[in-house]
């Protein structure tokens, strides 16, 4: 599913521009997006779904413009969204409240969606949780209904924000495979502070800064930045005003540098020197 | 938007919300005392009611000054919790409309709170009829119900709902409080506030109880005189809840309006 956004701007009172003329297209695949807190990641991820109005600018799901009700209701039927906070009703069970969003996103008939909830349920590893109320249930659960409820309507498009964080290891493993295989035949927005989620994930990476897109292409391009920017310093050896250190091992310090550093060797660079080297010394 | 979409909406949210008010249990921490209190005032003997229907419209009259105020209060956060951070951005995600999807949140809401109430009123029936030596009190239950309780009840809670998404939620539950007092108890022949006490837009439900249920003529103008305080007749009683039907509508577009802008 194409998605297009164009000069897309959005205020929050005077002052607080989250998103600031920001250009982007997605056209299929997991696409990671990045940034640092207030980059405007969120706003973003909640400008494509509709459930936030911008300010100025365009934005095209799928054919269908989110600036007029007709053109949003179109898209959000195609649409499945998982918030970063998700404030689920805790006093219904897990197949209550999936039928409940499912009533929601119109999705009509009792039985159709008797069983579109039980293979939801099915598919995030919850059946046999289902009647259980929602204030029961662990984080990693939450998320579990958070994300069957975005796939209730068969969308081309999921929004997922931060799905992994506060995750243990094995809820995040779990849920990578998800995103994996919903990815396959869906294009998946995926905004993450979890570099790691990234480059197991994505096959593409857009970086927000300061409201706009400041990359856009694949993990590689974005390991790339840093390639001949890395290197290992000996512990105690000055690195470098401009230098970022990344990593530290008993003998040694791994930092992203503009400059070859005193007794700096140069090694592989990995999606997070990418990132860095992106964020703090530009694309160059 | 399509009814083959809206059919799905409206029942899934007058299912699920009626559903989440079974089980909020502050509601009904509040509401049984508040109905069993009720139950005591209003309770009489057969031998000390002289017309069943005056006893049962008096019945629906104490039982709705006291558990609307309950209502309003618990039910507050109904529209909040369904439209802030986290589970509103899902609902709003989503291709509803918040204009069919707020007024059946109230009615869901109010369809369950307003459960106790009615027993309490067909609870005084009982007595009434056994004085009557008929069911006539029965059907005069239903219909003081439905014209004294059920309007005052809904105006308040969609302030209440309204209140609790421009207010913090504490803060909206004490103003509903204060407005329910102010506008039903609080009559300027006690307290020197300017106040809809004893006018036509009290929602205490007087003017229908005394112009239909016999009940006394101070519930509902408090013997004060002027145009918003006309004695009470058929006329009078209708006006009343025509009042009370625009203040309900217009809180519940200002409610949509409000959501609609956050957005």
């Amino acid at each position: 599913m194409n998605v297009e956004v164009s000069g897309l701007t959005k205020v929050f009172g005077p002052g607080v521009r989250a998103l600031d003329g920001a250009d982007l297209a997605f056209r299929g695949g997991i696409v990671g997006l990045l940034g640092p807190n207030g980059a405007g990641k969120t706003t973003l991820m909640r400008v494509l779904t509709g459930s936030l109005r911008p300010t100025a600018g365009r934005v095209v799901v799928d054919g269908h413009d989110l600036a007029t009700n007709r053109g949003r209701r179109a898209a959000q039927r195609t649409i499945g969204y998982m918030p970063q906070e998700l404030g689920l009703y805790p006093d219904l069970t897990g197949r209550e409240f999936l039928d409940y969003m499912a009533s929601l996103k119109g999705i009509g008939g009792r039985r159709v969606r008797c069983s579109r909830v039980r293979d939801m349920l099915s598919r995030v590893g919850l059946e046999e949780h289902g009647g259980r109320r929602i204030a029961e249930y662990s984080g990693g659960m939450r998320r579990r209904i958070g994300i069957a409820q975005s796939l209730l309507g068969d969308p081309g498009l999921l929004v997922v924000d931060e799905p992994t964080a506060g995750l243990d290891p094995e809820e995040r493993m779990r849920f990578r495979s998800l995103i994996a295989h919903i990815g396959q035949e869906r294009t998946v927005v995926l905004g993450t502070h979890i570099l790691d989620d990234v480059s197991q994930l994505c096959s593409s990476v857009t970086v927000l800064s300061a409201g706009r897109p400041s990359f856009h292409g694949t993990v590689r391009d974005m390991i790339d930045v840093a390639r001949g920017r890395t290197y290992e310093v000996p512990v105690g050896v000055p690195v470098g005003q401009r230098a970022m250190v990344v990593g530290t091992s008993p003998e040694y310090c791994r930092v992203v540098a503009p400059e070859t550093p005193s007794r700096g060797r140069p090694v592989p660079p990995t999606l997070e020197d990418g990132y860095i080297a992106l964020m703090c010394l530009g694309a160059e | 938007m399509r009814a083959s979409s809206l059919l799905p909406v409206l029942g899934g949210t007058l299912r699920y919300e009626a559903l989440m008010v079974v089980r909020h249990r502050a509601l009904w921490t509040v509401l049984v005392p508040l109905s069993l209190l009720s139950l005591v005032i209003a309770w009489g003997a057969p031998s000390d009611i002289t017309g069943g229907v005056r006893h049962v419209g008096a019945a629906a009259l104490i039982t709705g000054i006291l558990c609307t105020l309950g209502i309003g209060v618990t039910l507050a956060d109904r529209f909040v919790r369904g439209l802030s951070h986290g589970m509103g951005d899902l609902a709003a995600a989503t291709p509803h409309s918040l204009w069919f999807r707020l007024p059946a949140m109230l009615v869901a809401s109010l369809g369950v709170a307003l459960v106790l109430p009615l027993v309490v009123v067909m609870v005084c029936v009982v007595p009434a009829a056994v004085a009557d030596g008929g069911v006539r009190p029965l059907a005069a239950a239903l219909a003081a119900f439905t014209t004294v309780l059920v309007p005052g009840a809904a105006a308040l809670t969609a302030l209440a709902c309204f209140l609790g998404l421009v207010l913090p939620l504490t803060l909206a539950r004490v103003a509903t409080a204060g407005v329910w007092l102010w506008s039903t108890i609080a009559s300027p022949q006690i307290l020197p506030l300017v106040t809809p006490t004893g006018t036509l837009l009290s929602p205490v439900g007087g003017y229908p109880a005394a112009a239909w249920f016999g009940e006394r003529a101070v519930w509902a103008n408090r013997e004060l005189t002027g145009p918003l305080s006309p004695p009470p007749d058929t006329g009078t009683a209708l006006a009343n809840l025509a009042v009370l039907a625009v203040f309900t509508a217009v809180l519940l577009t200002l409610a949509v309006l409000v959501a609609v802008r956050r957005k």
